[in-house]
């Protein structure tokens, strides 16, 4: 579970306070605010991104984020993230993207290609990132992150620029994630389509 | 090896800045290699040419053209000097290995050299097809006599008056071709070499003279003094070709370390300008490196992705320079001149390239480091939000 006393963050000289959360094991917490409001900010700070003035972010098993300082192996084994915008390396294809990010986290998933074809994008393993739709590419950054079994994810405005039937398939996604592996989820998001599958709701000022 | 692969990726996607980076790279490489190849063909060219021959004496004249003419058999000599003298000089002397030589006519300007047998021991053959001369008028040719005049062993020729072509053949004097020899000494390679007799033989007014003496002395001490001691008590002039070449490779030591420096100075610019191309180059992948910091990626592994990339662009960096010695190598080969001193052996003995091989490696893996520093202070978060 995942435990976040108030905390003040240093963006860039300036600071940010955020209010204390806790997510327990199997439950997701939808983050609500305004464009600017410091949601992105407040998901970077829990992972490890974005210094800390005061508080600290405890993740039962790994440690606690404290003032400037990140236990070691917190963005590779405690949780996983899903960026804001789907950032992918343009000079990879689909599969190669997903064996960067497992390199990167040290791991070996071994069911990269059963997410693919959940999300209905294995056809397109072996095609370069950019030559997919918007949908695509933000289904397989979402893919790309729970190869991991980190114990938190955080989603950065997953279903942002998603339609309908996309939306339903990401919500699903993290749905089943979190039901397999009993993770805390951490939603950043304006879509008040994910309300419903929301066990908390935080709204930043 | 999956960072190798990655950062090969990267690269291969902008093959453009990747050419372009290597291309600059490697002209300075190439300058400097070139260069250097030039030095040692020349240093191992003389040492060849002057093997054993620690005296030159000829008619009096210009040094360096008598060298020229009688060492490496380039120029036209200063005239004859009488048997009779050269003999007693010969007698009175500690001299070793004596060759005597006389120039005579030659063919399609391919000089004939009259020799004597001392100077058959002195060719240091690589390969020798056919027989060396047994009849006053047969001859042995060099290797690229045979390529450029297309003659054969058996074939017969005329030789024409002159060491430097002329039409009036001596119709009265033909040689036969009895042997095709490759030296390692370049200048042999060119020549057409028979007995000295033959020589007199074509010139039947010349059989009391020789074109030059060269001869070896074996006592340090000598090698200075004999020298000036025949110079002085004859009207032979005696030269030590080491001493007057020593005169001609200090000029040319100047010239190397000016292009040397030139080519170093193209490296350093290269390099520079490398550094901020990668950095530039960093900049435009901020978000891509975020990404990896993103899912936890050390700094050590981006590091190794990094370093990858630098080691990359400095081996498709050596992998053009050796395409550019290549092309110098196949594109030399018009130049007699050129083609002697980038003998094979030396130009393509690449235990001599280890150091600037190394030197580009370690510079890849030195710009490396810059942009792996300036990456680690880059704020990750606005990398994130705003790529």
């Amino acid at each position: 579970m995942l435990s976040s006393s108030a905390i003040e963050s240093n963006l860039n000289g300036s600071s940010i306070t955020f209010p204390s959360i806790s997510i327990p094991k199997g439950e997701l917490l939808l983050l609500k605010g305004y464009s600017g409001s410091g949601k992105s900010t407040f998901l970077h700070s829990i992972a490890g991104l974005v210094p800390l003035l005061k508080g600290h972010i405890r993740i039962k098993g790994h440690g606690e984020i404290s003032e400037n300082i990140v236990p070691k192996n917190w963005r590779n084994n405690a949780i996983t993230i899903i960026p804001q915008r789907p950032l992918f390396w343009q000079s990879l294809t689909v599969i190669e993207n997903i064996k960067l990010c497992e390199w990167s986290k040290g791991i070996e998933s071994g069911h990269s290609e059963y997410i693919l074809e959940k999300l209905g994008i294995i056809d397109l393993s072996k095609r370069a990132v950019n030559k997919l739709s918007l949908g695509q590419q933000q289904r397989l950054s979402a893919a790309r992150a729970l190869m991991s079994k980190a114990p938190v994810v955080l989603a950065d405005e997953p279903t942002a620029a998603l339609d309908e039937q996309n939306t339903h398939i990401m919500m699903d996604l993290l749905k089943e994630h979190q039901s397999k592996t009993g993770c805390s989820i951490l939603v950043s998001s304006h879509d008040n389509r994910l309300d419903s599958i929301a066990d908390q709701m935080v709204k930043l000022q | 090896m999956k960072s190798f692969y990655f950062a090969w990726k990267a690269i291969w996607k902008r093959r453009s800045s990747t050419v372009f980076i290597s291309l600059i790279w490697a002209t300075g490489l190439l300058g400097f290699a070139t260069i250097q190849r030039l030095n040692n063909g020349v240093s191992n060219t003389l040492r060849l040419q002057l093997e054993n021959t620690d005296l030159l004496l000829s008619a009096k004249g210009s040094p360096t053209k008598s060298i020229l003419a009688n060492v490496f058999h380039l120029n036209n000599p200063n005239g004859n000097i009488l048997k009779s003298e050269a003999e007693k000089v010969i007698a009175n002397y500690n001299l070793k290995n004596v060759r005597r030589i006389a120039y005579g006519d030659n063919y399609k300007g391919f000089r004939i050299l009259g020799c004597d047998s001392a100077t058959w021991n002195h060719i240091n053959y690589l390969e020798i097809k056919g027989n060396l001369p047994k009849e006053d008028n047969e001859v042995i040719i060099g290797r690229n006599v045979a390529q450029k005049t297309k003659l054969k062993i058996g074939d017969e020729f005329h030789g024409t008056h002159g060491i430097m072509g002329h039409d009036h053949n001596h119709k009265t004097t033909s040689y036969k071709v009895s042997g095709i020899i490759y030296s390692i000494t370049p200048s042999w390679n060119r020549l057409i070499i028979g007995s000295i007799s033959s020589v007199w033989k074509a010139h039947s007014h010349s059989d009391s003279s020789y074109t030059a003496v060269l001869a070896r002395i074996d006592n340090p001490l000598e090698k200075l003094l004999i020298p000036k001691r025949i110079q002085k008590n004859s009207s032979i002039m005696s030269i030590s070709p080491a001493f007057e070449i020593n005169n001609v490779l200090s000029w040319m030591n100047q010239s190397t370390k000016v292009f040397s420096s030139i080519s170093f100075l193209f490296l350093i610019t290269a390099a520079l300008i490398m550094f901020f191309l990668l950095q530039s180059h960093i900049k435009e992948r901020l978000s891509d490196y975020a990404l990896l910091r993103a899912f936890g990626a050390s700094w050590l592994k981006i590091a190794k992705v990094v370093l990858w990339q630098n080691i990359i662009l400095g081996g498709f960096a050596i992998l053009l320079t050796y395409i550019g010695l290549a092309a110098i190598w196949f594109g030399q080969h018009n130049s007699i001149a050129l083609s002697e001193i980038l003998q094979k052996e030396v130009y393509w003995n690449l235990s001599n390239d280890i150091k600037w091989i190394f030197g580009c490696i370690a510079l890849s893996i030195l710009t490396s480091i810059g942009p792996w520093i300036w990456l680690q202070r880059i704020p990750l978060h606005r990398a994130l939000v705003d790529s």
